[in-house]
């Protein structure tokens, strides 16, 4: 028994979609770049001569549609660290791309670093509930030109998981399509074991962006996954109301699979939900809103309706530092998220919606994720669970700690047992002076010093780190300490 | 319809953010023979200037801000010939370009930027987005700019900036115009490292930012609204 939450009926499903299409049509959306273009026009949908916007044809959308498998493997370097989506699993992904840390040493934040980067990777490796690994910051000291590549072998060095990364700059996919040859032995083994895959956010309202689109397409030609992650701001880039900004996102989306099924029919693709509202009374970005949570409901119902995957963000808030908003910005975001069934949760280990690193607050996510995977597991309803024997047995007025079978359904996790919370006693809380942030800053220091990554061969290393400096030789980076000079 | 009353009823078309009443009621000031000075004096800027400080208070939403703006700003056309007719020579409000840098097509952060400048009394010119760095230096030197206003949400276009810096330079215009930078990576640092006078981390600072680097006391008619909020 498992709980679940929805929130459209069939008949608002099919009006979405509806409205999605006729968007579509008669809209349009704005595409730019030039490969894409000729796919798309060359397939029948109609580009406007005069605003560049591409007209598509509801049916080959939904011919597209069609197309997109309903499972999605993100393979791990371990391929015991293998995501299946669309099995019904709620996986989770790190939060991605912040450009700030927050300082262990001085508690204040700063622009992030390599150094931010290897470690925010590392930790997550550690933590069991994370699944999937986004490159939690941009490092701020390594070149523009070559951070997409960096990011991804730090990422590929760092954690044995799956990793997801973001192109933006047709002249860095010939780098990551080479990173597939040295970590596969051939990218073509891609299709089989898709260790990467590529985020692509179009701009709200209607728009994708030409250069990214145009890397997206030569990955989606060598079999890189795509998640497509509509940003709609409702009231700002999108209808103030929350059914126009689903329409939106819809369209969006769909104008991507309309796309990338031409380039590659049959391409793994994921619905990304990254829609939320702008706060009116700041004029910015709201990660902790709770229209975040029914936009993705709604969306990962979107989602089950066309069979493709979901990746909503859940895990995610405003607040600027570890504390009280952002665990129940967090938990009530993320627990909308799983109970709704989405494919992917995201969110761990950034705050300030989606700018800020905070090592503690990574630690603090795996403690809520743990608390939702434990709600969103259910319990079973059967003769052992129901017990009768059991209370029968003890009789009225006895007690069932003495017995084995308690013990038995403990072991097997009926009972959630916490990492940060203190559930002791009023005194002993006084007593110990307890503090889950600082207990998880702790855990941080222990599993950074202690964790070991699953090593890469070492070939494969070699062959990054060659791929790094032949992309830029001025690059004086151990990707391994993250410390000058490598 | 007496003088107080037309004040009265200007005040009420600005927090309405009436656009079509705001343009009667101009027209109808300059009918009954009030000086398009007075009406913007005496009207339109003091009921700009309580919306702001209404939306500055935190008491409206955002688009009560801008659709307040924006009836002020289709008044103003309304008044402006008259205006130059009663002062013939007198400089127009200071102008502020704003866009958002080449390779970037994200237009929420410039665009909120534009709005709140604008109500502030600056003329706002807007590129748009993905604005060669050649268009922000022709339109600074076509308008006269004094202040032009960069927004970049990605790490991967924010190192344009420097480029507008750079060509504002070479076309021997940074002696003229101050530069704000702003987006989401965006840093205080970074903006000192590239060479920029200002940078604001959201709508309202950037639009206090902005009226400061516009700085001035020139006696455009437009000037005294400059000191909304």
């Amino acid at each position: 028994m498992k709980p679940t939450l929805s929130l459209l009926d069939r008949e608002a499903i099919q009006q979405i979609h509806q409205s999605a299409l006729e968007l579509l049509q008669n809209v349009g959306v704005k595409i730019g770049s030039e490969p894409a273009e000729v796919l798309l026009r060359d397939a029948g949908h109609r580009i406007d001569a005069g605003t560049g916007a591409v007209h598509f044809s509801p049916d080959l959308v939904e011919q597209a549609v069609a197309k997109l498998p309903p499972r999605v493997l993100l393979a791990g370097r371990d391929v015991q660290r293998d995501a299946l989506l669309g099995t019904g699993k709620v996986h989770t992904c790190l939060d991605g791309q912040g450009t700030f840390a927050l300082d262990a040493e001085s508690g204040k934040r700063r622009p992030s670093t390599l150094a931010d980067l290897v470690a925010a990777t590392r930790l997550s490796d550690a933590l069991d509930s994370v699944d999937l690994c986004w490159p939690a910051v941009v490092p701020g000291d390594v070149p523009q030109s070559v951070r997409t590549l960096v990011e991804s072998a730090v990422g590929f060095l760092h954690t044995s998981r799956h990793i997801q990364h973001e192109i933006k700059d047709p002249e860095e996919a010939p780098y990551l399509l080479e990173m597939l040859d040295i970590l596969l032995g051939d990218r073509r083994r891609h299709a089989e074991r898709p260790i990467f895959s590529v985020v692509c956010c179009p701009v709200s309202p209607l728009q994708h962006e030409a250069e990214m689109t145009t890397a997206c397409i030569e990955l989606a030609r060598n079999d890189v996954p795509i998640c497509l992650m509509p940003m709609p701001l409702a009231g700002a880039t999108a209808p103030v109301t929350l059914a126009g900004t689903l329409a939106m996102i819809h369209a969006e989306f769909l104008s991507g699979v309309a796309l990338y099924q031409l380039v590659r029919p049959g391409l793994p693709m994921i619905l990304g939900i990254g829609a939320t509202i702008l706060d009116m009374r700041t004029g910015l970005y709201s990660a902790g809103a709770p229209e975040l949570s029914l936009l993705n409901m709604a969306m990962t119902q979107m989602g089950k309706h066309l069979g493709v995957p979901v990746m909503a963000q859940g895990i995610v808030s405003d607040a600027k530092t570890p504390g009280t908003q952002a665990a129940f910005e967090k938990a009530v975001n993320g627990l909308s998220a799983f109970l709704a069934g989405s494919d992917v949760v995201n969110g761990l280990g950034l705050l300030d919606s989606h700018q800020l690193l905070a090592l503690e607050q990574m630690v603090i996510d795996d403690e809520i994720v743990r608390l939702l995977r434990r709600v969103e597991r259910g319990f079973d309803v059967d003769a052992d669970h129901l017990m009768l024997d059991l209370i029968a047995d003890v009789g009225i007025g006895g007690h069932f700690l003495g017995k084995r079978r308690t013990l038995e359904h403990l072991k097997k996790g009926e009972h959630f047992q916490p990492q940060l919370s203190f559930r002791g006693s009023y005194q002993a809380w006084q007593e110990s002076g307890y503090d889950e942030v600082a207990a998880a800053r702790e855990r941080v220091g222990r599993l950074l010093k202690e964790h070991e990554v699953l090593p890469l061969a070492a070939e494969a290393e070699k062959g990054l780190r060659e791929l790094i400096l032949r992309a830029d030789p001025a690059l004086r980076f151990d990707l391994r300490t993250a410390r000058a000079g490598g | 319809m007496a003088e107080n009353e037309i004040y009265e009823d200007i005040k009420q078309c600005i927090a309405d953010g009436d656009e079509a009443w705001a343009c009667e009621l101009a027209q109808q000031g300059l009918d009954q023979g009030l000086s398009a000075l007075d009406l913007i004096e005496n009207g339109f800027t003091p009921a700009l200037r309580a919306v702001g400080d209404r939306w500055d208070s935190g008491t409206i939403y955002l688009p009560e801000m801008i659709l307040a703006a924006d009836a002020m700003k289709s008044a103003m056309r309304v008044l402006q010939p008259s205006l130059q007719k009663e002062r013939p020579g007198a400089q127009e409000a200071k102008s502020c370009v704003v866009g958002t840098v080449k390779g970037d097509i994200h237009d929420i952060g410039k665009s909120i930027v534009g709005a709140l400048v604008e109500a502030s009394g600056l003329n706002v010119i807007d590129l748009g987005t993905n604005v060669e760095t050649a268009r922000f230096v022709s339109a600074v030197r076509e308008s006269g700019a004094c202040v032009v206003g960069l927004s970049a949400l990605l790490t991967t276009t924010m190192a344009e900036m420097k480029s507008v810096i750079a060509a504002l330079e070479k076309a021997g215009l940074r002696g003229q115009v101050r530069v704000a930078v702003g987006g989401a990576p965006v840093t205080q640092a970074f903006a000192d490292e590239i060479g920029a006078d200002g940078y604001a981390e959201d709508g309202m600072s950037a639009m206090h930012l902005i009226q400061n680097l516009a700085g001035g006391r020139d006696p455009a008619p437009g000037e005294s609204v400059s000191k909304v909020a």
